[in-house]
């Protein structure tokens, strides 16, 4: 179903279009508030609390505009001005939360290309780090980057590309 | 971001039209270096496949559950707060008519009392103007700290 038809519904009080609704972004707002909080424990609440506030503030969401951006948004916001978050700031400086593969199946080789990649990754500035991670761990398209960073769809283009090849630079000195 | 690296991004991302894929193969053609980077964005976007995104929805019925029941807890807060703000304006309303009513009471035990209650209404009042102010001021609408 459309956002904008469950919004409209939300917004009459309707719990079950927004669990619909939650269960669409969940994966989303989960990983966006992964990258933030660094914590599985503090992104499951931080995610459930952006979309209490999602749903408090329903009233004055804008129609024209996509729905998970706005979610980014109250997630971040949510993240940054947590108590937690601050807290463990300094400890969470070099640790990215990306899924660990640890299943017996898996290749010691896959696992030391995800390290390097982490590795690679930890050595990006803030930003290249967050562009990599809202496009390929949150599965944001360009046009939601773009909503959510407020910046044109050529500029996250742009960004992105840029962001890959220094990724990719850092990822390959180490072969 | 010139045309080649429009394509390089467009390759990495698999979104190459049949026209922008032979327009990058001519480029290979003329350049070594661009196949060698595309060979190497490979690798890269090997790795990072391998990395999918954490996947909560195995625990939807937990996720779900505890949501609501915050979400329902809030909303039960609110109504509580409400209603214990209604009963307690008339008790005390009734509470002082009685005691202002009352010729055992002394004048100066009466001023204090009023003085009592008619504090505490400024401060509600002052807080709750303050929550509401906030409240208009959308934080949500800005654009989120960097």
């Amino acid at each position: 179903m459309d956002d904008s038809i469950l919004i409209e519904k939300i917004k009459k009080g309707d719990m079950e279009a927004y669990e619909k609704l939650v269960k669409k972004y969940m994966k989303k707002a989960y990983n966006v508030a992964l990258y933030y909080t660094k914590n599985p424990t503090d992104a499951w609440d931080i995610s459930q609390q952006g979309f209490i506030n999602a749903w408090q503030g329903i009233k004055k969401f804008d129609m024209k505009r996509p729905f998970f951006p706005w979610l980014y948004a109250i997630i971040k916001n949510e993240a940054l001005s947590s108590f937690k978050q601050e807290r463990k700031e300094d400890e969470k400086k070099n640790d990215l939360p990306l899924k660990s593969i640890d299943s017996p199946e898996e290749s010691l080789i896959k696992k030391e290309k995800v390290k390097r990649l982490q590795e690679a990754l930890l050595k990006l500035d803030k930003e290249k780090q967050e562009i990599i991670y809202l496009r390929h761990y949150a599965e944001m398209s360009y046009k939601e980057i773009s909503e959510a960073l407020d910046l044109p769809e050529g500029t996250i283009m742009s960004r992105l590309y840029y962001a890959r090849k220094t990724l990719l630079k850092e990822y390959m000195e180490d072969e | 971001m010139n045309r080649e690296e429009e394509l390089k991004n467009k390759y990495f991302e698999e979104d190459l039209s049949a026209e922008e894929k032979e327009e990058l193969a001519r480029l290979i053609k003329k350049n070594k270096k661009t196949a060698k980077e595309l060979k190497d964005m490979d690798k890269l976007k090997e790795v990072i496949e391998m990395l999918e995104p954490v996947n909560p929805e195995k625990d939807w019925e937990e996720y779900w559950s505890s949501l609501y029941n915050r979400l329902e807890r809030g909303i039960g807060w609110i109504v509580f707060g409400v209603g214990a703000i209604l009963t307690l304006t008339f008790l005390g309303f009734q509470f002082i008519k009685e005691v202002i009513r009352d010729p055992q009471i002394a004048l100066y035990a009466k001023v204090g009392l009023i003085s009592l209650i008619l504090g505490l209404a400024i401060l509600f009042v002052s807080v709750l103007r303050e929550r509401i102010t906030l409240s208009k001021t959308d934080k949500y609408s800005k654009e989120v700290k960097r």
